[in-house]
Order: structure tokens, then sequence, then C-alpha cells
């Protein structure tokens, strides 16, 4: 999965060098100073003189003295050699070679002088006596050259060294029967006895290292090879050349079975919507998103924080989760120092240029006026039309622009490009005991108005230390700021004015007022109606400890705290404009303050037990977790009276009009987990899950649930069979079978107390007063419980030819029991009915990704990835209660159905002649030619909702694919990056759809509208009252299918020899693009836009950005 | 150290177990519970006050009413309702907010059995609203429905099971118990504080309201007298010194012709009449008057415009009725600083015949409610103005009607009926003159005389006249026949337009048929029980 983004190999060869080990004390800039150095002078060390008087130095100070004042290098592996030992040093105008003799007699450190390089390694320790030396060269296997840098080390000893620029080595063995090893990054490591190494060429093998990957797993880590659950991953690289601000919006199509739908690209809200496999209830909501190990938001994380991102799709690695896992988890860990690594600092940032992937295409005044006049005499044949031909005529010659504007709204009132800008800086490093990483964040997105735009800062520590042997300990503090802003009329409300209001207006009168005809003017109330803002705030703590009891033994300790704070202020200013009996005005300023404060406080105790007896490995996990949650919010309000200048507090107005409200709930859930591992010689592998949760929503006697989950996994590669076969090619295959369950307590938003039977307040009026009222607020179903979900899978992973070309295929089916439904009840209940559990839905589908990586030669290296998901997904009970979603009566729920599904009546074309409209079956008997006619499905002659209507359509994509291609030249990397959705319909409304909308205007698709004249038209005869034909009919479907190119980038690294000069790590520049390219049939609406909406809607975005990344 | 981490771990996953049960037990912070409510007499009375939003003037959508009716027809295409367009939908209905209601009433009327203490009186005046309330909404079911459940329990998920329509008659007989209990235990009034409150007086007018559309003419003539002999009411400014308009002002609130009120107060709890009725560019222009409406007003000698030397059909607007200026806002008028231009030229900005949606479709607006001393937009369409639920005028026309049928020229019919009369400034009907265009020779002279007085007396005030040409029997012949708005005439060249010459603008009206007598019971409901049928005809 995702390889050719885990896949580190296929990184160019400079970036290896970026992660030579920890524990040596060289950095690449040193070595590549060297490199370049050492072409312009020969025989430096000869030539060179050393003067040092140092006494009671350190080792350390002498090395770091000489290399100050001389261009000699050290090479060491500080594990080797003691640099901590104080030594006396005296010398004037010596040689290299006399001051090193000063420095190491009569210790095991031996030195070698290479011009400028010096090699510093040790003797063996019990071979002073017998000496011997071996040496020889490493090589790269496939090309041929030498590795640089590589460990060299006696096996079951501290006596190595490494290689230097030739790939060069020698080492003291203290018998020929030593074992050498010799291991560096990126390549597998390899054993060779001594007594082979004659000075020859020894090959190591590039290292693909899918299989030896960890990813992360619920509560734990897990060797990628023995995972038996079906999990997704991506790591920071895919992010990297990404101008994206939120995670999910990232994850658009890079995982199969992972269906993420970015609506928008307003300021701020940026963010996918994530569907695991399908959804599995009519309430459907979110993952589980669980951030370093408890429970999490995704979308306000800066995604350079992020170090690896898990996706649990199946119940066998979500079951862990219980109640909370039926739509799958998302784990994310962020990045965190290495120990040993010394200090560094990591800048990263972009500069972004952002315009609207689509906007409805409306007409200009004189063909605005001309299908009005069409329109009037549409309705009422006799009628006098407003538009005479010269009108006409002075539209669409431009010469009267007062008398006859033509005014494009949308370009009046907004900006064509807004820009954005992200910067991350991170400091992170360790000793030998404590590592760390700090960060911070900076995001900035503007909209296409002033006013509208948001900030985010985000802050992250993460510190974790060895404080004994058996005791570590960790804290992560993390935080950020978002506020975004947009005035008192939103964006939305300018982009639905400008959908609205006809060109024949103009945006100033004679007089030069704004003018009003009744309609809003957008450009009046852009930046004058007053502001919104909501500024949301989170800080996360968590402190973790481990105790080691046995070495196999570990008992861990998580306490997190974790407080989001939401403000909503805004004010609305008194606006008036227009001229004349049309004047605007906007009434009273009105202004609030609404607080939101919501705090988790988790804590978990893990135990974990793994421990391998010859083939046999076991791995055991208990835990326990309980999360308490309590929120509350406090909202005033005011209007009346005040100041436009003064918007910031609530007191400049009008005090007898306050109003305050506050509240809030609380809830609590305790859960017991554990996990069983075992597998055998790494070939066959078994492992089991159950959780218990109980939850405070849940009446006392139903609060206990227990979600089970069984797998098995066979690596049919680790066989004898196989591996002694000439299927050499087969590098990797494994099976896997997985049943579990999970649980789903996804109650209405406001429904936190199900069991409990109250009574709300509420007020009515007395005497000119409110009185306080009670009312029955709830009818307790004492039944509820959960709902389960029950998965079954089988997959199949292969890897091929070193794991080059492979494939996973995973095929599940999902069944939903229990499902939580709010089943209609008969009105004479008297209540709204409770949460039932009933009903049933099923996902069945199978996820495919396919993946190449392929380094060509030295310079060049690409990695593709295919991923392909389907999934059906159906209502299988609906307890006989189908019927219309009573939040949108578009969709249905209906048995054998998809969740989203559209309904309505079948348009067949429309009524063509008089004699169609006399004969064929209609709806109201007003139907008029050109009309919208209807399939009469049950052929009584007649069209009514009872019998005509069917199944049109979806909302929701039943197959989902990326593709994703990087290249890799040299210094130049190159990726694109396609996402695309199918068997998908969107449906759309209002001004996005029909003519004259709530005396609104024309689309330029409105043209082709049924005339006499033009019977095969695209639209039916234009109207401005009627709304004979806005019934809900597939004439107003549209495909939603689309492919796009989510994004592409180029890259360039500057060459080290540049990057020597500035003592600088790494710097890359690059150039990405965001939803450049879409293909669709959809016009003037994105196709990720909700499947039904009016058009004032702020799309998403396409992006061009331009970014930057420094190491050093 | 080491143990006593291990200690402390496993002792921290002990308490994890021991502290469970607590720990999962959580209460609302906002809502009582069944434990702590019914323990006092507020209780009951914070209870009974939630269910008066069952009365009209909120969001019921009532006070739009009259287009369903030939009185007027919904400006905003996008917002008229289906009646008004002639569909009877089993899909739109009241029918569970009418049931709520009742959930309500019976709930209380089981739950006040809990609380002690409670003096009788105040028990008992408790029980009448809840009683009073359960019969209005009843009646508001059997109106629309016909045979409906009658539900007088709170029903359990369990007990709904086939359930049938109980027949209009016997859950007419239970309105009117309920009616009679709470006429005997509600008080003539309530303390100030409590202004709003149902009392004996509308109780009485409603029991009056209700045996009337059912054509029981004595319970009706006997219910509405004893409203009348209360002598707690009398119409606002009943000498008729112009004042009629003033009735829909906030100036006139509380005032003795005021029966029962749903109040309001802006910011508090306002309503959004005037946002609704208003003309466009102050408000939505949702409600237009017909020219039926507007041809009902008679002239000011008492005479229908057909048969009135008075009327100038070129100057329509003089010599008429009072009542049409306080009612139909027109051409020429000045309200809120704008002058009306209906004339549909560009001139006339946004207010001229359908020039577009929010314009007005007949040439006329509402002028009921508009308060000159609001300002529609700057006070947010916020209006506090008490919406009448019951006023005088009602019980009077109820008592005329009913009188006239039960005993035909009766005198007491005269008098009632020209109470109204001569608060709006028209002069009295009688049956001594036959010279004067006032004069009602037979019973049905006095009862056209009665119906036209009901249409304009009550005109745009929240739909009655849609139930009352039901209960006349003339809702095919009005419903069907062409709706109209003003005439207008516009020149050859297009530039002019003369109102009131020229042909009547003809909007889609309303249509009727017999069987629309009742609405159709919602296909939801029969969906989910096959024991409910459906109306004939649907």
């Amino acid at each position: 999965m995702n390889n050719f983004i885990t896949n580190k190999c296929f990184r160019p060869y400079l970036d290896l060098l970026l992660k030579i080990p920890m524990a040596m004390k060289i950095t690449t800039v040193l070595l590549f100073a060297f490199l370049f150095q050492a072409q312009a002078e020969m025989s430096y060390s000869q030539s060179a003189k050393i003067s040092l008087n140092l006494n009671g130095a350190s080792v350390e100070q002498v090395l770091n003295t000489i290399e100050e004042n001389s261009d000699f290098f050290f090479l060491y592996n500080s594990k080797l050699v003691n640099v901590d030992r104080k030594v006396n040093v005296n010398a004037k105008d010596k040689s290299i070679e006399s001051v090193l003799k000063q420095v190491f007699d009569n210790t095991n450190v031996q030195y070698r002088v290479e011009d400028k390089q010096i090699i510093l390694s040790n003797k063996s320790m019990a071979g002073q006596q017998q000496q011997q030396t071996v040496s020889g060269v490493v090589m790269d296997q496939k090309f041929n050259e030498p590795i640089i840098g590589a460990n060299v080390v006696i096996k079951g000893t501290t006596n190595g060294t490494i290689t230097d620029i030739d790939g060069k080595f020698t080492l003291s063995i203290s018998s020929p029967n030593d074992i050498i090893l010799i291991s560096y990054i990126g390549y597998m490591p390899l054993e060779i006895a001594a007594s082979q190494v004659k000075g020859t060429k020894i090959f190591l093998k590039e290292d693909s290292k899918t299989l030896d990957e960890v990813v992360v797993v619920g509560y734990g880590i897990q060797k990628k090879a023995n995972v038996t659950g079906s999990v997704a991953t991506l790591n920071a690289e895919a992010l990297e050349s990404r101008s994206v601000s939120s995670v999910s919006a990232a994850l658009a199509g890079q995982m199969p079975g992972v269906t993420t739908i970015q609506s928008s690209g307003a300021p701020g809200a940026q963010a996918g919507s994530i569907t695991i496999r399908g959804k599995n209830s009519i309430n459907a909501a979110s993952p589980l998103v669980i951030v370093d190990g408890v429970p999490g938001s995704m979308n306000t994380l800066d995604p350079s924080d992020i170090a690896t991102l898990t996706v649990l799709k199946d119940a066998s690695s979500a079951a862990i989760y219980g109640v909370q896992a039926a739509n799958g988890v998302i784990l994310i860990t962020t990045k965190k120092g290495k120990k040993g690594d010394a200090a560094k600092i990591n800048y990263s940032g972009t500069v972004a240029w952002t315009s609207p992937t689509a906007k409805l295409k409306f007409l200009g005044s004189a063909d605005y006026a001309m299908l009005y006049n069409e329109a009037v005499l549409n309705e009422n044949p006799n009628a006098v039309v407003p538009y005479s031909a010269e009108d006409i005529e002075l539209f669409r010659n431009g010469t009267d622009p007062l008398g006859h504007p033509n005014t494009n709204w949308y370009d009046e009132t907004f900006k064509s490009t807004a820009m954005e800008q992200m910067h991350h800086l991170s400091l992170s490093g360790g000793t030998e005991k404590t590592s760390y990483n700090a960060s911070i964040g900076y995001t900035q997105q503007n909209g296409l108005v002033e006013q509208n735009k948001y900030q985010r800062y985000n802050i992250r520590t993460n510190i974790e230390s060895e404080i004994t042997n058996w005791l570590s300990a960790g804290l992560n503090i993390s935080g950020y700021r978002g506020v975004a802003n947009d005035g008192y009329e939103s964006y939305s409300s300018l982009l639905q004015y400008c959908n609205r209001l006809r060109p024949t207006v103009s945006v100033f009168t004679e007089q030069g007022d704004y003018s009003f005809v009744g309609l809003n003017n957008p450009v009046a109330h852009r930046g004058t109606t007053g502001f919104y803002r909501e500024t949301n705030q989170q800080l996360n703590a968590i402190f973790q400890t481990t105790v080691k009891i046995l070495p196999e033994l570990s008992v861990k300790g998580v306490f997190s705290v974790r407080n989001d704070m939401r403000n909503k202020d805004a004010f609305k200013k008194h606006l008036t404009y227009g001229s004349g009996s049309n004047i605007f005005s906007s009434g009273d300023r009105e202004g609030y303050a609404k607080n939101y404060d919501w705090n988790w406080y988790t804590s978990q105790v893990l135990i974990n037990y793994n421990k391998t007896f010859g083939n046999h490995s076991v791995g055991l996990l208990g835990g326990f977790e309980q999360v308490d949650y309590k929120y509350k919010y406090l909202e005033a309000t005011r209007k009346g009276g005040g100041n436009d200048d003064l918007m910031e507090s609530l007191n400049t107005l009008d005090k007898s009009s306050q109003t305050n409200n506050d509240g809030g709930h609380e809830t609590a859930r305790q859960s017991y987990f554990g996990r069983a591992q075992y597998d055998f010689s790494n070939k066959y592998l078994f492992e089991a899950n159950f959780r218990a949760d109980a939850s405070s929503r849940f009446p006392k006697g139903n609060r206990w649930g227990f979600f089970p989950a069984f797998s098995a996994g066979w690596r049919i590669t680790e066989e004898n069979f196989l591996k002694e076969s000439d299927l050499t090619w087969i590098s990797n295959l494994k099976l896997r079978l997985g049943w579990g369950q999970t649980g789903n307590e996804e109650l209405k938003d406001d429904d936190i107390y199900p069991s409990i039977s109250t009574y709300a307040y509420d007020t009515y009026m007395f005497g000119n007063t409110l009185y306080s009222t009670a009312k029955e607020s709830r009818y307790v179903n004492s039944l509820l419980q959960w709902a389960t979900v029950t998965n079954y899978e089988a997959a199949l992973e292969a890897g091929f030819l070193d794991n080059k070309i492979g494939f996973e295929l995973a095929a599940y089916k999902k069944v939903t029991n229990d499902m939580l439904l709010y089943l209609p009840v008969q009105g004479i209940l008297g209540m709204d009915g409770p949460a039932q559990n009933a009903g049933s839905v099923q996902n069945t589908g199978f996820d495919l990704s396919v993946f190449h990586n392929n380094r060509v030669n030295k310079d060049f290296s690409y990695a593709l990835n295919f991923n392909l998901a389907y999934v059906k997904n159906k209502i299988t009970d609906m307890r006989g209660t189908e019927g219309p979603n009573p939040d949108d009566s578009k969709y249905w729920y209906l048995e054998g159905q998809p969740i989203g599904t559209f309904y309505g009546y079948e348009a067949i074309g429309f009524f063509n002649t008089d004699e169609e409209l006399a004969k064929q079956a209609k709806r109201t008997g007003k139907e008029k030619l050109g009309d919208i006619k209807y399939a009469d499905l049950n052929k009584d002659g007649k069209i009514d909702a009872a019998n005509d209507r069917k199944v049109i359509g979806q909302n929701f994509p039943s197959w989902t694919a990326g593709f994703g291609a990087n290249f890799f030249y040299k210094d130049f990397d190159l990726s694109l990056f396609f996402q695309g959705a199918f068997d998908v319909d969107g449906y759309y409304t209002g001004e996005a759809a029909y003519s004259f909308f709530n005396g609104g205007k024309v689309l330029e698709r409105h043209l082709d509208r049924w005339t006499p004249t033009n019977l095969d038209a695209s639209y039916p005869r234009i109207t401005k009252d009627s709304q004979i034909n806005f019934q809900t009919s597939s004439f107003w479907l549209q495909d939603a299918s689309y492919v796009r190119l989510k994004n592409v980038s180029f890259g360039y690294n500057l060459p080290k020899s540049i990057l020597d000069k500035l003592n600088i790590d790494r710097v890359k520049v690059f150039v990405s693009g965001e939803n450049l390219l879409t293909f669709t049939g959809l016009d003037g609406i994105d196709p990720e836009a909700p499947s039904s909406n009016r058009g004032a809607f702020y799309s998403n975005v396409k992006k061009v950005s331009l970014g930057l990344k420094v190491s050093f | 150290m080491k143990k006593n981490i291990l200690y402390i771990a496993l002792f921290a996953v002990t308490m994890g177990f021991s502290s469970c049960s607590d720990f999962l037990d959580k209460y609302p912070q906002e809502e009582l519970s069944d434990a702590s409510f019914w323990k006092t007499p507020k209780d009951a009375e914070m209870f009974v006050a939630n269910i008066y939003k069952a009365l009209p003037g909120g969001d019921a959508g009532d006070i739009d009413g009259d287009i369903n009716s030939d009185n007027a027809v919904h400006g905003i295409k996008w917002a008229a309702g289906n009646v008004s367009k002639g569909i009877y939908d089993p899909a739109d209905t009241e029918w569970a907010s009418s049931y709520a209601s009742i959930r309500a009433c019976n709930v209380l009327l089981e739950k006040i059995e809990m609380i002690e203490d409670y003096p009788v009186a105040d028990k008992e005046a408790t029980i009448g609203e809840a009683r009073f309330l359960r019969g209005y909404v009843y009646f508001g079911l059997i109106q629309t429905f016909g045979d409906v459940p009658y539900i007088d329990k709170a029903l359990s998920l369990d007990e709904m099971d086939g359930i049938t329509r109980t027949p209009r008659a016997e859950v007419y007989a239970k309105i009117m118990q309920d009616f009679d209990f709470a006429i005997s235990k509600l008080p003539q009034t309530w303390s100030d504080d409590n202004y709003g409150r149902i009392t004996k007086g509308a109780a009485l007018a409603m029991k009056a309201r209700v045996a009337l559309y059912y054509g029981k003419f004595d319970v009706a003539a006997t219910s509405s007298k004893a409203v009348m002999d209360l002598n707690q009411y009398e119409l606002f400014d009943a000498e008729g010194t112009g004042r009629y308009a003033e009735l829909f002002w906030e100036s006139q609130e509380a005032c003795s012709e005021a029966v029962l009120v749903r109040q309001f107060k802006p910011k508090d709890n306002g309503t959004y009449i005037i946002g609704w009725g208003c003309f466009p560019t102050k408000g939505w222009g949702g409600i237009n008057p017909t020219q039926s409406l507007v041809d009902a007003f008679e002239c000011v000698d008492g005479a229908p415009i057909s048969q009135s030397p008075l009327y100038n059909e070129k100057d329509p607007f003089k010599n008429r009725d009072p009542r049409l200026e306080a009612t139909v806002l027109h051409d020429g008028e000045v309200m809120y600083g704008t002058t009306i231009k209906v004339a549909p030229l560009k001139s006339s900005g946004s207010t001229g015949i359908g020039q577009h949606n929010d314009a007005t479709a007949t040439g006329y607006y509402d002028q009921k409610w508009l308060d000159p001393s609001i300002d529609p937009q700057s006070d947010g369409w916020d209006m506090g103005k008490d919406w009448h639920v019951i006023r005088f005028a009602e019980v009077l026309l109820t008592y005329a009607e009913a009188k006239n049928e039960l005993s035909p020229l009766d005198d007491s019919a005269f008098e009632a009926v020209n109470r109204v009369r001569k608060r709006a400034g028209l002069p009295a009907l009688q049956k001594t003159n036959a010279a004067l265009p006032t004069y009602c020779g037979t019973q049905d002279a006095l009862r056209q005389r009665i119906r036209n007085e009901w249409r304009v007396e009550f005109a745009l005030e929240g739909g009655k006249r849609q139930w009352d040409i039901r209960r006349w029997g003339i809702a095919k012949d009005v419903l069907n026949a062409p709706f109209k708005g003003l005439k207008y005439k516009i020149s050859a060249d297009g530039l002019n337009c003369t109102l009131y010459e020229g042909e009547n603008v003809i909007l889609t009206g309303s249509s009727y048929e017999d069987h629309n007598y009742l609405y159709p019971v919602p296909q939801k409901e029969i969906d989910l029980n096959k024991a409910l049928t459906q109306n004939p005809g649907y």
C-alpha cells in the first residue's frame, strides 16, 4: 500500500546520506565538505602542520580543536571510540601523525590518515598479540558503486569502523572466524566471515523495506509483515509537496476504501469528510481519530507535524476501539526526535494562490431580458412584455450603461484569486537518553473577499526520556489557535446575492449611490455588514510513562487532558443604502458572543507482554481506558443602539435587549480491551482482539457491549517450498482472513441522555413577560443499545521482483445490525420517536492497490501507485419504515438501496405536441407544451407521488480511484496524483438549476430551452414563476463522476555542492498545484461540492503554490 | 520504586473497575427529570403554559391563512401553500403537531395527580386550561380531517397499533365536555401578570365557534350570548369614530375587545406578521388581497358596490367602508415613507404587478397589522402586536348568524351585527325601510349581509374565511371562480399605465371539489397504521 511513499530506497541517493546512523558524529556536511576539497588539494596530510597546547582536555575537544584549526576531519563511531578520555597534547608545527600518536598512544584506538580524512577505529580487544586486519570495499550491488559511511562491525563486539569515500574499510580482527556485520540504511544488512573478506568488493542489496516496515496499530505498533488486519498507512513524505492545511484534504484518493470528499475551499474549511468502506448507518459519522494514542482531531493538526497516519479499515484491526470503531479508526502519530541525534532545524513553507474550481455561469442582460420576455409570455400569452426590442439591443451593445447596464455581479463582488501561506518550523534532536521535537506552524488563508480569512497557529512539543533502564516517560503537548473571519453577512450570503441579482441592475444609481431594487446588492454588502469571527483553540497534554517489569513485560500509563474552546463573535452594523423609495436598511445593530468549551480526560493503563520461544512468538496486550467528557457553552446577545465603529464589545449595545444562554452536557465511557497475537516462524499468524465498552448514553442495564475480532495470516513466501523453489521472483505473498465486530453509538448530537425521561424549559408569554414553561422533552426507549457492525474480510498481499511490483487486494462484507434509527412513529404518539435499534445496512466491496517502484539507474527512479475501491452500500432492513429522509426529502431510505438514494419521478423528455399533452399521463393537469414529461410507472394514466416515483440516483460514489506517479531524476522530483469518483450523482436546485428562480436570473445553459422549434432542448420551456417542473425528478440529476488532477508538484533539491558552502543540510524548492484539472460533466458546480446545493457555496479551489524546505 | 509503580498501575486498574457504575451515571444539566418534576403546583402551571403554543399566531403558518381562500393570493410564489394552488396533498399536515399538544394535555391530566397540596380551585383551573386546549386542538383536527383518533391518555409506543378514527360526532361531544369543564372552572379574569391565560369568556366563545361550525345554532347562540352577558367585553371604538385600523396596532393591546390573545413582544418574542405581510422593500409582500375581497367592502351608504351610486370604478377607494383602507394597501398610498406604485412599469420599482416574485400579484397589499409606529426593517420585523385568537366582534357575529338561523330576522341578530357595523362606520342593517340599501327583508338577505360582514371584518386575519366558505357550502363557487387582481391598461407606446381600467389581472387561483371539504389524512400516518382510513376522494 502506498509504496511510492513509504519506500525510502527510491528517494534520491543524497537522501539516503541524510539518514546516516545516528550514533555517528559525522555529519554529511562535513563529509561532503571533504569530498569537494579533496579534489582541490591532494596531499594535505603531508604538508599540514599542527600546533596545539591542551592539558586535561577530552579527546573530543582535541579533535574539535584540530578540525577548527585545520582542514582535517575525523570519522569515527562514538560507541567504539572513547572520546571522553582526558589527555594532554602539546605540539608545535607537528605533523598530524605525531599529534595523533600523542593522543592515542597506548589506547585501543587505531587511526588511519587518508589525506584530510582521519578514520578512527578500535583495535580488537582480544587480539593485541595476534592482531590481523581485513579490508574490503562495500559496494551497492545494483549500480556497482561504493557505499560511503557503511557500518562495519565484528559481530558481538564493539570493534568496528565505517567505510570511507571509496567504500573502503580496514578492520582489526581477532580471528578469521570472526563474523563481520555490514549495515547501511536502505540496504539489507550482510553478515560475512572475516576469512572471506580479502580486500574484495562486498555487495549490499537494497532493502525495499516494505516488509520490515513497522505500522502503528491500536494501542501499539506491529511489523507490517505480521499484520493480519486491513490497515493502510501514509507517512510524512506523502504530504511533503502538498499545500494542504488539513490532513483530511491530503487523504483524498491515497488509500483504497478511504473515500475523502473535500467539499469546500473556503478559508479555514479546506477539510475533507472521510468515509471508510461505505456508510455503516444512516447516521454515519466520521471515523474515530486517535492522535498519539488518545482521541484527537484531525483537521486542526498541522500536516507538517504528522509522522505517520494509519487507517484501520476492518474490524480485525479496529475492534480494539470497540463501540467507537464502526466507521473505522484513523491513528495519527506526530513527529518525534531521535535519541542521540544532533539538534536540527527544519523549515518548510508554501505560498499559494487559490481560485474557485467552479462557478455558476449566468447570462448577461440582453439574454436575460430576452428570456424574461419569453418566460412572461410562456406563463401568460396575453401579458405585456417588460423589455422592448430596443431595450434588448441596448443591453446587448452596451451603449447605455446607466439605463441598460450589464452587470456581472460575481466579478464586481469577488477577487479572482486569493492568497494563502503556510510556514512550519521545527527543532528536533536528542541526547543519549532523551529525544525532543518542538514545532510551530502558521497557516494563513485569504478568501475571495477581504474580510473572509483564516489564520491558524499550531504548536507541538514531544519529549521522551529513558529515566532509568526500567522507567521511561514522555510528555506531548500540542495546541492550536485558529481564527476564521468573515463579514456578518458571510461569503456565502454575498454569493447568494450575486446568484440572485439580475444583470440589468447597475452597481450604482445615477446619483452614485449603491442601487437597491429589493434584492441585496452584494457590492454594497461587501465589507460593510460587520463581522463574524470564529476562534477555535485547543490545548492537549498527554503524559505517558512505561515501566519495564521484566524484559518481556511492561506497563504503560497514559493520561491526557484535552480542552477545546470555540468563541463565536459577531457584530451587525447598521447598513443603509439606495435612493428614492428603494432604500435598504439592515435594521438594528446586533452582536453576540458565544463561548463553547469541551473537555476530555482520558486515562489508559496498558500491559504488554511479548516473548519469543524458539519459533513461537507471543504478544499480549491488556488495557483499561476511561474517557470523561464535559461540554459547556455560554451565549450572550444584544441588539439595538451602539456605534458602527465600536464592534468589539457587546456593552456598546442596548443593555435592555440582552439575552444569555448557557448549558452543557457530560458523557463518559469505560472500556477494557485486550489483544493476543501468536505467530509461528513468522509464517502462520493469529490475532484475537476484544473490547468491552460501557457508555453513559445507554440505559443502565444495557451499558456493556463486547466486541471481539479474530484474524489469521499465512505468509506463503516464508514456506520452504516457495523459498527453495525457482519462484524467487515472488518476494512476498500473504493471505489474510478476518472476522470481527465493532460498535456504533451514533445518536443525534443532541440526544445525549436518550435513556432519561426529562422535561425541558421553554417560554411562553403572559402579561407581556416571558413566562417559563416546561415540556416533556424525550420519549425514552429503555431498550436502547448500540449498533453492531460485523465485518468479514479476505485479502491477498503480493510482491514480486524484490517487491518492485505488487498488489494488495482485500474483499470484505460489513453488516450493520441494530442500527440506531429514529423510526418514524405515528403522529398520535405526540412525541418525536426515540432512537430504536432497528434496521440493517450492508457494505460489500473490495479495495485494490497496485504498486510499481523502479530505480532505473543511479539518477532516475520512479514509483507508480494505483488504487481502486468499490463499495456497494445497501440498506437491508428499515423495519418497514422506508421513506424520505426527514431533513431532505430528495433522499429516501429504501430497503435494497444505498444510503443517499435520490428518489423521484423519471423524466422522459418534454411534452412536445398538443396530442402528447392531451393523451399522456400528467401530474397536475396544468402542464403546458415544453414541460417535463414523467414516466407513468404504474400505467394508470396519471402521475402521482405514490406510484410514479422511483430510485433515480445516489449521492455517494460506488467507485473511487487514485493514481499517483512519482519521478526522481538527480535532484529533481515530479509527482502527479489523480483522484476520481464514479457512479455518483448530484442534484442541484434553486439558482444552480432553475431559470429566474425566486426572482433570480438565468444560466447559460438555459439558452438551450424548449421552444416549439427546439424540441431537443436541455431545459424545459422557460418560466419565471411556475414551479411545475421543479419536482424531484431524474431531469435535474447530473452525473457527478469526476477525475481530477488532485496534485502535481515539481521539486528541486539544491545540490550538496552549494549546500555545503552554506552549511545547510537540505534545501528543496518546489512548485505545486492542487485541483488544477478536473474532468466532469457538471457545469458550474464542483463535483466534490455537496450533492444537493444551490450554488451559494464556497467552491473547492485550484491552488498553485511555491514551496521551500530547508533543514540545517 | 519499581514495585511501587506497579502497585500504582494496579491500583489505577482496580479503581477503574470499582468506580465504574457511578462514573457512568450522567444526568442532564438543563432539564428536569421525572424525579424532580410534578412536585409543586408551579410545575403544572409551567407545563400547561407550554401547551398554549397550540394557539395561532406563532410559526404555524396561520397568519397568512387567507391565501387558502378567495380573499388573497400569495405574493411569493415559492412560499404559496398547496391549498392556495388547489392541491390537497396527503403529505401536508398539522396532524402530528396537533397530537403533540394533545399528548401534553393528557400528560398534564395524568401527572397533575402526583402533586400534593394543590389548592382545589387552582388545580381545577389548570385542568380547565388543559382541557380547553385539548378541545381547541381537537376542533382543529375534526375541522380539517373529520373523523380522527380520539386519544385521551399519554400513549406509549406499544399502544398505538390498530388505533382507528373516532367518528367526528363523538369527538365533537368530547370537545364540548372539555369546554364545559373549562367554562365551569376557569376564572373570568386572571391577574395582570397572567394576562393571556384562558378565561371563562374565552372558553364560552370558543364553544360558540365550534358549535357554529357544525351548525349547532342553539349552542352557538347560547354560548355567545353568555359571553355578551359577562359584560366584560366591548368592541374597541364601539362608537365608530374611525379607529378600526388601530385595533391591529401595538397601541391597542389588551383592549376590551380581546377575548383571547397570544402575546408578543419585540425581541423577547416577536411575531413575523409584518415581515410576511408588508410590501417589498419593507417586507416580503406575501399576502396579496384579491379584487373579490376589495369588491366585498360596501360603500359608505351601506350598499354593495354593485348597487351604490357612490361607487366610481375609476376611483374605487373613494366612499367605501372605512375598513377597506385599513385592510388593503393600494396604489398611491404612502406607507412607511414609500409611495406605493403598482403599475407594471419599470418606474414602479419593485412593487409593480408581477414585476418580479416579491411584487404584488394582484395590485394590492395587506395593510392590516402595518403599525405606522414601527419601522418594519430596522425593527427586524419583530412586531409586538398580540395576535387575536378571539375578539369580541366574532362573538357578536356568531350570535347574529346563529340567531338569524334559529329565528329569521330576529331583532337581536340585527342588533349584534349592527354593533360591528357601527364601529366600522357603516349604517345599521334594518328590516323596516325597504327603500334604504341597508334593508334586509328576508332571512337570506340578512344571512348574506352577515356573511359579508364576517368576510370584511376579519379579512386577512388568519384564515377564517377558508372555513367559513366550507361551512356555508360556497367553497366550490368562490374557489373555482377566476381569481382576479385589479384592472389596468397599458398605453400603446408601453410607457404609461392606467389603473382601474382595462382588464383585470387574471391569477391562477385555488380550486375545490366537494371532497375537499375535508383534507386528506397524511399518507405517512396511514402507512404507519393500516387501521387508519383515508377520506373519500383522496
